[in-house]
């Protein structure tokens, strides 16, 4: 991150979309989502899927209406820098909240599955701190690192998708007791148009960081494409983890590393749940590095820092501490991640988006456009 | 909190380590910015250390937002899962 304005290309944006789409949701979503939903969880998954591409659009909307500038540049044009200033306060409460959790799931993830007796602040402030290094990289170095992880990623989420096929009965995707269908899928598309899907909107705070260039060849292609990787990824997750489990998919907490520990071929591959295990909370670690950088960006744009990655430690350091006692328990950080979070993306985030298209049309760009 | 104090102090001294040297060089209003940005920092490390039951600034939000969120989601919950 250096005093010149940073700049990515639609590839890397896409990166990042995918990379935070899957990230820390793939491991953590398809317990709450088959607790809620059931059988029915893939169906849920599916329709939330189909609400973040419309707040995609909308994103992308408000990135061409408004050529490439900034969304607090454009905002505080539209509605005036008081009310603006709220609108991004709450965005920043929403971020330093997502990043705590992201890291505190990294933490309780580590200390609960792979290396119980190390404490979880441990693996908070490591984690961070890599969140924190690499936001210092500067943004173009994060994506072009992420091109890597996320290769990573994609690649042993599918291996144990692939290589667990023998453990999938289709017939458990049929409910076991046929009840009410209606209510179970959209409390299971209520937390999934929240977490992960609907947290598409953040990027309205990135999406400008693509150089508009006039006469440059349509990109958006680029952005919906990572999107739908991400989506089909975790879709499949989902449903891979209702055929091989059923019911009792709502009981592991983490069910694609239960699923890499039933995979046995022969002598030859067993216990690959440990290597999938830090594959997939590299997700993790980038979506905090994302909602780090678009946390310092909104601050940056507040405080009169020379140096635009000042805030990058402090705030990483408050992030740090707010993992650490926000949650006093696991049933706490399921209330506020998979009851309240949710419900606040599609709140906030739906309001922020509306509110933002909504001026656009009616006064075009703003003042200053 | 020995061992809390300790973890806060380290980080702090790490911090200090890292950005040190450039905020001896900030003056006037960059300096009253870090300063600003500092303090909620300390207010969550004393949260930290003391285990104190003090609001957290996006609790603020959690407040706000729990009770219709709990009753939505105690609505949906209602119709069993399949």
């Amino acid at each position: 991150m250096t005093g010149r304005k940073e700049q990515i290309t639609p590839g890397q944006m896409s990166v990042l979309i995918t990379a935070t789409t899957l990230g820390s949701s793939i491991v953590f979503i398809p317990h709450p989502l088959a607790h809620y939903a059931g059988q029915y969880a893939w169906i849920s998954a599916s329709l939330a899927a189909v609400f973040g591409t419309l707040m995609l659009a909308a994103v992308l909307y408000l990135n061409r209406a408004h050529r490439g500038r900034s969304i607090m540049e454009y905002s505080a044009a539209l509605f005036g820098k008081p009310l603006s200033g709220l609108m991004f306060f709450i965005v920043l409460l929403m971020l330093l909240f997502a990043v705590s959790a992201i890291v505190s799931g990294i933490g309780d993830f580590f200390s609960g599955v792979m290396m119980k007796e190390t404490p979880a602040y441990i693996f908070n402030a490591t984690s961070l701190f890599a969140a924190a290094a690499t936001v210092r990289a500067g943004i173009k170095v994060t994506a072009r690192m992420f091109v890597l992880l996320l290769t990573v990623m994609v690649a042993f989420i599918s291996a144990v998708l692939v290589l667990a096929i023998p453990l999938y009965h289709s017939g458990m995707l049929l409910p076991i007791w046929p009840r009410e269908m209606a209510r179970p899928v959209l409390h299971g598309l209520l937390l999934t148009a929240g977490f992960p899907f609907g947290e598409i909107f953040l990027y309205a705070l990135l999406i400008h960081l693509v150089p508009a260039a006039p006469g440059a060849a349509p990109w958006r292609g680029k952005l919906y494409k990572g999107y739908a990787l991400a989506a089909a990824l975790l879709i499949m997750a989902v449903l891979c983890s209702s055929m091989a489990f059923g019911p009792a998919s709502d009981v592991f907490i983490y069910s694609l590393f239960k699923l890499a520990s039933e995979i046995h071929i022969g002598d030859m591959m067993e216990r690959t749940e440990s290597i999938v295990g830090i594959a997939l909370i590299l997700g993790s670690y980038m979506k905090a590095t994302v909602y780090l950088y678009m946390l310092n960006l909104i601050v940056k744009g507040w405080l009169p820092f020379k140096d635009e990655r000042t805030a990058v430690y402090p705030l990483a350091l408050m992030c740090l501490f707010l993992s650490l006692t926000l949650f006093d328990s696991p049933a706490d950080f399921f209330s506020q991640v998979y009851v309240i979070w949710p419900f606040a993306v599609l709140l906030v985030g739906g309001t922020f988006l509306t509110l933002h298209a909504g001026m656009t049309a009616i006064r075009g760009t703003g003042k200053g456009a | 909190m020995i061992v809390r104090l300790g973890f806060s102090v380290a980080l702090f001294a790490a911090l200090a380590v890292a950005q040190g040297a450039s905020v001896k060089k900030m003056r006037g209003k960059e300096l009253a910015a870090f300063t600003l940005l500092l303090l909620p920092v300390l207010y969550q490390d004393a949260i930290y250390v003391r285990q104190a039951d003090w609001p957290s600034l996006p609790e603020l939000m959690g407040v706000l937002l729990k009770t219709p969120a709990a009753a939505l989601d105690r609505f949906l919950a209602s119709g069993g899962n399949g």
